[in-house]
């Protein structure tokens, strides 16, 4: 085998790196086993090509080439499996036919034949002669704002073509929920119909509410001072602030349900309840008067909430 | 032979993709890997797909928009050509005299 990597490439041992690429750029075009399938020596001149290419594109081993200090071999590539060694699996996700993954019944695929050729008049060969091919389904995966997802929501897709793709997100989308967009998918060939464009849901986490199945979990601080008096204060959910009576006597943790503002599914009458848990916030800086009247305060209200703490708990 | 490669096994492997990179192909969905409680699965063929794709933008210097064209290009061709293997071996099992006469069709132009 040829191993001067110059010679490889086409060129002469004054060639430039521009020049190196650009020979190199040719080659993979006409050699790369995948472009070509069918050419049962693309993977030898491809393979040879590459490791030419790998010695000279390094400034550092071409010139260690160049005063003779290493052969035109170069290291050994690891072995790799071309995509097209891939051609005939039987679970192939991306090859494009409708069905695919499945067992093909060969029956269907010469009634494909015999209606093109029927309407072809006379046509000869399948190529070209109207032989319709259903399209692909498109995966598409989109990241949602949390609010979007539970609210329901429109949004478009940009495609890798650029094209865009207008995507109705129905309330109550939840995480890993796949859309389906009839028609949406690869265009079918010869008049076939669309493919579909099954689009893949990811919310993105919000910083106050969380969702669990259609309930909304929020937790809610609230001074002291309305834990001990109770009061009415102000909730956000996901449709906008309530009021929200907070009883007497509220401890942390303390858990008040909203029904009915949770979330809506699509077509469902159900709706999820808004759960909100309290947190006491104690002011930072404590006034004198508190102080002493809580000082007072302890001397004849002595009570220990930790005293039944460990009682029937495990060992 | 192991035929399921986490995210960190496919950087391992396909030494030219960078991590971002891999997360663009999943993304546009030019490879659809297995999406699994533990986080996405590779295949050998979705191996071979990134290497692939690594040729054709690395070395062919082609970008988002012709990547996609010439991926779905080779997928309709390995359809094409499995339907023409099918075709092939139908044929196969016909008498001999109807394989003669399909042969002969075949040849005139």
């Amino acid at each position: 085998m040829n191993s001067n990597p110059y010679e490889i490439l086409g060129l002469t041992a004054s060639a430039t790196p521009a020049e190196i690429k650009k020979a190199h750029r040719k080659l993979v075009r006409s050699s790369h086993p995948d472009l070509h399938p069918d050419d049962p020596g693309a993977e030898d001149r491809f393979k040879a090509i590459s490791a030419a290419h790998d010695l000279l594109k390094d400034p550092e081993t071409r010139a260690r080439y160049d005063a003779g200090e290493i052969d035109g071999l170069g290291a050994e590539r690891p072995q790799r499996q071309y995509y097209r060694d891939f051609a005939d699996q039987p679970d192939d996700r991306y090859r494009q036919r409708r069905g695919s993954g499945q067992t093909v019944d060969p029956a269907d695929i010469f009634a494909d034949i015999l209606r093109s050729r029927a309407r072809a008049s006379g046509g000869g060969g399948f190529a070209g002669d109207g032989y319709a091919m259903a399209g692909a389904d498109a995966r598409y995966s989109l990241e949602v704002p949390f609010l979007d997802a539970v609210r329901g929501a429109e949004t478009r897709i940009t495609l890798p073509d650029g094209q865009n793709l207008a995507v109705k997100i129905p309330q109550g989308t939840d995480d890993g929920q796949t859309l389906r967009l009839r028609g949406k998918g690869t265009p079918g060939m010869g008049g076939g119909p669309a493919g579909d464009a099954l689009v893949t849901v990811r919310v993105r986490p919000h910083s106050v509410f969380e969702r669990v199945g259609d309930d909304i979990l929020l937790t809610l601080p609230i001074t002291f001072d309305e834990a001990i008096l109770g009061g009415k204060v102000t909730v956000p959910t996901i449709d906008g602030p309530v009021g929200l009576t907070i009883p007497p006597g509220a401890s942390s943790g303390r858990i008040l349900r909203l029904r009915g503002r949770g979330v809506v599914r699509a077509g469902q009458d159900a709706k999820g309840d808004q759960k909100v848990e309290l947190k006491v916030v104690v002011p930072r800086d404590i006034d004198p008067g508190l102080r002493d009247f809580l000082t007072e305060w302890r001397k004849d209200h002595a009570s220990d909430p930790r005293a039944d703490l460990m009682t029937g708990a495990a060992a | 032979m192991n035929d399921r490669f986490s995210e960190d096994d496919v950087i391992a492997t396909v030494t030219r993709l960078t991590r971002s990179q891999l997360v663009h192909f999943v993304d546009v969905a030019l490879v659809s890997p297995l999406r699994e409680e533990g986080g996405l699965v590779f295949r050998r063929i979705d191996i071979a797909r990134l290497e692939l794709l690594c040729d054709l933008s690395q070395d062919l210097d082609l970008d988002a928009a012709a990547l996609g064209i010439v991926l779905s290009l080779i997928d309709q061709l390995h359809a094409a050509r499995q339907d023409l293997a099918l075709l092939a071996g139908a044929i196969d099992t016909l008498p001999h005299d109807l394989r003669g006469r399909i042969g002969a069709a075949m040849q005139r132009d």
